[in-house]
This record gives C-alpha cells, structure tokens and sequence, in this order.
C-alpha cells in the first residue's frame, strides 16, 4: 500500500477508536491515552503485539485511570474519576487531538517512517512525557519490551495482500473485535439490533415478507426515507449477508450488500466486512473512469464505517 | 510522623518532573469538568455571556473554546433569538 494511503487509512482508524475512547467521559480531546487505547484494538502489527503482551483495552482503561489516579492524589486531590458512559457513535463534533498525541503521530509519519500503526507505536513508546511507560508499568511491561517484540513482529515477512478487487463498487476491510466470537455473531446476525452499530438508525420493525424496517435518525434519512434489509444469517461459516434497499426513495438508488465474516482471534475476533452496491445496468456511462476514485474512496468510508461501529458496539 | 495537609502535598516540588504529569492530569480533568458544565449551562438556557462571567473569561474567548465542541444537539442561544 502507498504510504499516504497507509497514513490516511491508519489516522482515520486511530481517530474514530481515540474520539470513542475519549467519548466515554464526555471529552473531546484525543491524548496520549486514547491513543494508546486505540493500537489496543488496532487490527495491524501494533495491535497484535499489544494483546499478546496482555496491553489489552479492558487492561489499559483500568491502568490509565490509576495512573490519573495516582497523578492527581500526588496534588492533594482524591477525586473518583470521571464515570464512564457509553461511546457515543457517530458524534464526531470538535473532537481533535492534543497537542502531545498530534506530536506522536507527527514522528510516525517522518521521513524514514512507515506511517502505519506500528510506527505510531514506536514513536507512542518513546513519547517523552513518561505517562505511556507509568501505564505499561501498571501492566506488567515496558516500552523496551513492547519494543522488541514489535520490531520482531515487523521483521517477519507479510502476508501476501489480498488483490485487490476489479469491482469498482466493491470495497472490504478488516478490523478486531475486542469481544468473544458469540458475543460479536449475536450482535452481527440479529436484525432487532442493526441500531447498535449503525448510527443513522433509530429503531427497527419487522416488515413484509421476512424484511426488516430501519427508521432513520431524525433529519439522517433525506430523500432516501425509511431503509429496508434482509439479514441471510448462516452461524456454522458465522457469515451474516445484509442487503439493504430504499423503496421510499425519491432519486434511483442500488441495493447494497454488507457481508460480514468472523474469525476467532487472540483476545477478540476478526471481523471482514465486504460491501457491495448492485449496479442496474451494465452500460458504464462517459464519466465513470473520472468518478471511479470517488466510488471507492466513498466505500471504504462506508466498510471503514461498519467495522469501526460493530467494534465500538462490543466494547462499552 | 505527621501527615503532609493536602496543599503540604499539592505543594511538595522534590520531583518536578512527575509533579508537570500530576498538573496534566489535573488539567485533562478540568478541561472535562469545564466542557460537562458548560453544555448544561447551555441547555440551562444560560448564555455565552453569563458562562464567560462565571469562568472570569471574554465572551470571544469562550465561544472560540467551545462553540464547536459541545454536543450538536445542544440549541445555542444565538439560534435562540433568531427562532
């Protein structure tokens, strides 16, 4: 992959899971914390190396609170930290970084850097104010040991890519799951409850003919109107086919199909989201070629989106 | 041995390097407590004025901070007068 595509790929997962993280507590600034939280359930290099270290979320959200914690008891100040709430999907309103978190993720993509995740980790473990360490301490570890085994995990050879497809209306993505594989298929296979991870839904109603209903969140639905979608669930492949479709819509639309596939993995699950629009006709119209990089950009946005949402879901 | 008051603490300088990460810390917080209380004083109806009172800032100066980071569903008081 090109590196600014890396980059552009690796910053966009990394600030959708750190402004979830930072969501909980009603914050809108991404630290050094939430950056950490979010290599937790990255699904590179870095990710992997984390969770075998046992750096995983749960692990993590409990060392930073101690750590500010103990920060704060070193003032004076013995205040119970900020409850958690729930991730609040979608709401992206003046979230940013700070400014230590902007310097990291500034080394990771200098000259001579990969600019993916693992690189945000090799500069994450290095960061200068210490708060990182103080944390992989409370964990077991350090940065030199987390450094090793990452610089090992990057040594070996990578998996062959995966070509990708000629389609140019179909996109895929993987992401982790920090949740057992049950957990993360009764969420992925249940119609009742697309609301949990798709955040322009509301609610969901049974419709005619084994079809399903989604109604939008107020002003999301434009001049599409309600969703419509079948879910054809098949739990020994743990494969779960959505089609979607809008009968209400007043502009022509497509149908389009959301296939999601899990694996088991360490500490979680794989989650492979496919999606595909259906084309009505065959005949490509004059301006395709000059669109085709906006039907693609706009589907990783849309597989990005999904994968991001199931695993923000699972993770309250 | 006595035990250091909370300000004896707050105050003890010996290592100025963990006390800047315990200021960070307090900062992350502040700034948390202050964007909760600024968004229920806003649905409280208060106004960006009345909030720049309270924290002993400029009005600009407090609708620069946060003006695009509270909740959208939050009503802002300009919206308000124009209704």
């Amino acid at each position: 992959m090109p590196k600014l595509t890396t980059v552009f790929a690796t910053s966009h997962r990394l600030w959708v899971a750190a402004m979830e993280e930072a969501s909980r507590r009603g914050g809108k600034d991404g630290g050094l914390d939430h950056l950490l939280l979010a290599l937790t359930i990255d699904e590179g290099t870095a990710g992997q190396v984390l969770r075998a270290s046992g750096v995983t979320i749960d692990r993590t959200r409990e060392a930073i609170a101690a750590q500010h914690r103990d920060q704060l008891g070193s003032l004076g100040l013995d205040v119970a930290p900020v409850a958690d709430g729930p991730i609040a999907l979608g709401d992206a309103t003046g979230f940013d970084w700070t400014e230590q978190a902007r310097g990291v993720l500034n080394r990771a993509t200098a000259v001579g850097e990969t600019g993916d995740s693992a690189a945000v980790l090799r500069a994450l473990l290095n960061e200068p104010s210490g708060f990182v360490t103080a944390v992989l301490h409370r964990l077991d570890t350090a940065p030199e040991i987390i450094g090793e085994l990452l610089a090992q995990a990057v040594a070996l050879p990578a998996p062959t890519p995966t070509a990708p497809s000629d389609d140019p209306f179909h996109r895929s993505t993987t992401a982790f799951v920090p949740a057992t594989t049950d957990a993360t298929w009764a969420l992925i296979s249940d119609p009742r409850r697309l609301a949990e991870w798709d955040a322009l839904t509301e609610s969901v109603t049974p419709g005619a003919a084994g079809a399903w209903i989604a109604t939008p969140q107020d002003g999301s639905a434009g001049d599409l109107g309600p969703q419509h979608f079948t879910v054809d669930a098949d739990e020994s492949r743990r494969v779960a086919h959505w089609t979607f479709w809008w009968p209400a819509s007043k502009r022509r639309t497509n149908r389009r199909h959301v296939i999601l596939t899990l694996e088991p993995a360490a500490s979680g699950t794989s989650l492979r989201v496919d999606a595909t629009w259906e084309t009505a006709s065959t005949r490509r119209r004059w301006w395709f070629p000059a669109a085709r990089p906006f039907f693609r950009a706009l589907l990783w946005f849309q597989v990005t989106r999904v994968a991001t949402s199931v695993s923000a879901a699972l993770r309250e | 041995m006595p035990v250091p008051s909370p300000f004896e603490q707050a105050s003890d300088t010996s290592d100025p390097f963990a006390g800047l990460r315990a200021i960070a810390s307090l900062r992350q917080l502040a700034d948390t407590l202050e964007l909760r209380q600024v968004e229920a004083a806003l649905r409280a109806g208060l106004t960006w004025q009345n909030i720049a009172d309270a924290l002993g800032v400029s009005r600009q100066a407090v609708h620069k901070k946060y003006a695009k980071r509270i909740d959208s569903s939050i009503e802002l008081p300009r919206r308000k007068s124009h209704a």
